[in-house]
């Protein structure tokens, strides 16, 4: 673990608030002046919502797309309207779900082995 | 002097200006030669006849080979020389005059290794990456870097006595040391010499739960040092791989394993540089999946997506390589729960990464598509259905590096409210770089000169190549439902609470085997001995001095045995027999 934990994190590391995009908007000012052309529009309030439903919408296009082209499958499976995809969602979601699992049986502490990063050293590193 | 140019193998060029280099304190001179002599080794190779010893020597009774190009190698030599280039470039900011001189020897002992002809010529370099690749390593100068490298050490020195006793087995069957001829041919893996090259190989190529020194090592190097480590070792083994055992079903199943497992971990890893390695194990699964295939009529196919997307592998994961090195620059750490929102303060880096993270993704008009799409249209056509399975659930998978960690968590997500320069202009001339490579080599060939048939036309098989649709209807729109669907099942859960949230901690891993539970049998074995030693040499004195005071009893001058007349005079008789059985047996004898 390391050994200071930020403001906005409980000992675990966990985020105590799932509140964000309440950056002071006058932090833009210490920005670098691309980011705010080009990725500004990520921290609006409505922006995950945006681009979760503009998701859905491009997965249904192409889902219907598979109405338009033949896929000319070797295997059954492939035959299955929208197969690709929803085979994507599901294998992801699997893997993602499993990361319950594993984070619980094999995340351990970060010095387990013994070789994490002391302070003294972390310091003696910044020097060089 | 053409022809003198012309024999002049690119790698031992490297090589030579790498020990220059590691002794040359003027910065400016120094940093122009890491830059030349990479560009010069791409003139060399490039006009480089194919086919043909273009250099020879003999040692100890073997013929070597020391400079071959084939349709093989040519485009792992040259993925390798456009690394050690970029790394190059991307390691100017640092007047570090060792890291310099290791890096251009590893990268031309690799170079030298894939263009070597021979066994023998191979072993060598294969050792010196092995060594070069410590010294990397160990310029991190932390404790945890020393540790990780001396295992590294360790396990590449096993790899290279495997090889070394696997190619004295295939001298000794074949009766000579060169490569199998032809691209495609290989060996069969029957008999323990072919096994212990095959194992010598796995070991560097990362095979399941021989892949903990990659996941251990990597992620502890320096900066720049991480960047130079993901080029080589790995591709020089799927190099290998493709030369020697191309068509050998072990293959495609460790190789699916390799590309599926390590996206699981990946997912909660917290390092980023730990998340990249994994990230390449599982591409490497990949190519060794396409190598297991490669015969019968999809071997033309095979081996050009494993040759091909070694290619690009060593630029995109080069590239997020790269970016995370940038990260660790500026922000001091690569733990993604102290990272988050940092496109505020470096939106240049951040758009390379995602460049990156889509070219890993394999999305359209990025390189990998060009390749990883060859690969699954080979595994198609042999018919092997769970592999292909494994390979598209991977390809989901890989999303997890791609697009959650390095574009998401470390990007965007929310915000650490670390605010830093954006990384310095020679590392994102290297980015940049990287990336303008990432894009040309896959887009439609529509302007000549650029696009994925470039590529196409330097691995094994051109007409092969050419040949195949990339940028049909159906190919699109299948890798696009795949990733798009994919995205939105992460979303989703998110959206839910359902995704396991980044922590810090450590992922154990399978170098917990030795880490581990090895340490602590060596340790318990240590204090056992520490009581028992000392007990059992306690017993055995107090026995010996026992038996000794018997025997001293019984049989000393002052002793039972020899008081009383019997036994002198036995003594006598015994020493007269003696003697007359001596004479005996010398009479007879004669």
């Amino acid at each position: 673990m390391s050994d200071v934990i930020p403001p906005d994190r409980d000992e675990t590391g966990r985020f105590v608030s799932a509140k964000r995009s309440d950056t002071p908007t006058d932090d833009r000012a210490n920005w670098h002046p691309l980011a705010r052309s080009l990725f500004g529009w990520t921290t609006g309030a409505k922006a995950p919502a945006l681009l979760f439903w503009g998701m859905v919408l491009l997965g249904a296009l192409l889902i219907l797309g598979d109405l338009l082209v033949d896929h000319k499958s070797k295997f059954e499976i492939q035959n299955l309207f929208g197969f690709y995809g929803f085979f994507g969602f599901i294998a992801f979601g699997v893997i993602i779900l499993a990361g319950w699992l594993l984070g619980y049986l094999l995340r351990r502490d970060e010095d387990y082995y013994g070789d994490a990063e002391t302070a003294q050293e972390r310091a003696w590193s910044e020097e060089r | 002097m053409p022809e003198l140019l012309a024999s002049l193998n690119p790698g031992l060029l490297l090589i030579a200006a790498g020990v220059l280099c590691a002794l040359l304190p003027q910065r400016q001179i120094r940093q122009a030669l890491t830059v030349a002599v990479p560009l010069l080794g791409l003139v060399l190779l490039m006009q480089a006849p194919h086919g043909q010893n273009l250099a020879e020597a003999r040692m100890m009774g073997l013929d070597l080979i020391l400079y071959r190009v084939d349709n093989l190698n040519f485009v792992f030599a040259l993925a390798f020389l456009i690394a050690v280039l970029l790394n190059a470039v991307y390691a100017m900011h640092d007047d570090n005059r060792l890291h310099d001189g290791v890096a251009l020897i590893y990268g031309g002992a690799s170079v030298a290794a894939v263009l070597a002809g021979d066994l023998m010529t191979l072993f060598i370099f294969w050792e010196i990456t092995a060594i070069s690749s410590v010294v990397v390593i160990l310029q991190a100068r932390t404790r945890a870097a020393y540790g990780a490298s001396m295992r590294y050490l360790a396990i590449q020195i096993l790899s290279g006595v495997l090889l070394l006793n696997g190619a004295a087995w295939y001298l000794n069957a074949n009766d000579t040391l060169m490569l199998p001829g032809q691209v495609g041919e290989g060996i069969d893996l029957d008999g323990p010499g072919a096994w212990l090259l095959f194992i010598a190989f796995g070991i560097k190529a990362a095979f399941p739960l021989l892949h903990s020194w990659l996941v251990d090592a990597y992620p502890k190097a320096t900066v720049t040092g991480a960047v130079v480590l993901s080029a080589f070792t790995t591709k020089l083994a799927v190099y290998t791989l493709a030369r020697f055992f191309p068509g050998e079903t072990p293959l495609v199943w460790l190789g699916a394993a390799m590309a599926l497992f390590p996206v699981f971990l990946a997912l909660i890893e917290n390092d980023l540089r730990k998340v990249l390695a994994l990230g390449l194990v599982s591409q490497n699964g990949f190519m060794l999946a396409a190598i297991g295939v490669a015969s019968d009529n999809h071997m033309q196919t095979a081996l050009n997506g494993a040759a091909g997307h070694a290619f690009v592998c060593v630029i995109y994961m080069g590239l997020l390589f790269m970016v995370t090195g940038a990260l660790i620059h500026r922000t001091g750490t690569a733990k993604i729960s102290e990272l988050g929102g940092l496109f505020r303060s470096m939106p240049v880096t951040a758009i390379f990464a995602i460049i990156g993270g889509l070219t890993l993704a394999a999305v359209p008009l990025f390189s990998a598509f060009a390749t990883k799409s060859l690969i699954i249209e080979a595994v198609k056509s042999s018919s092997a259905f769970w592999v292909w399975i494994s390979l598209y659930a991977a390809s989901a998978g890989v999303l997890a590096v791609g697009a959650l960690k390095v574009p998401f968590h470390a990007f965007f997500g929310r915000d650490s409210g670390k605010r830093v320069d954006e990384a310095p202009f020679n590392m994102l001339l290297a980015m940049g770089l990287a990336a303008l490579l990432c894009i040309l080599v896959g887009l439609p060939g529509v302007i000549p000169g650029f696009g994925y048939e470039v590529l196409y036309n330097m691995l094994p098989y051109p007409e092969a190549a050419r040949g195949y649709k990339l940028f049909t209807a159906s190919h699109v729109l299948t890798q696009l439902q795949l990733l798009v669907l994919a995205l939105l099942a992460f979303m989703l859960l998110r959206r839910l609470g359902l995704y396991p949230s980044e922590k810090p901690g450590l992922v154990l891993d399978s170098d917990w085997i030795y880490r581990r539970v090895g340490y602590d049998l060596a340790s318990w074995a240590n204090r056992v001995w520490k009581k028992a030693g000392p007990a059992m040499s306690a017993g055995l004195n107090r026995g010996g001095a026992r038996l000794y005071h018997r025997i001293e009893a019984a049989s000393s001058p002052q002793g039972q045995l020899s008081r009383g007349l019997v036994s002198q005079s036995m003594a006598v008789w015994t020493a007269v027999i003696l003697g007359i059985v001596l004479i005996l047996t010398l009479i007879v004898a004669s």
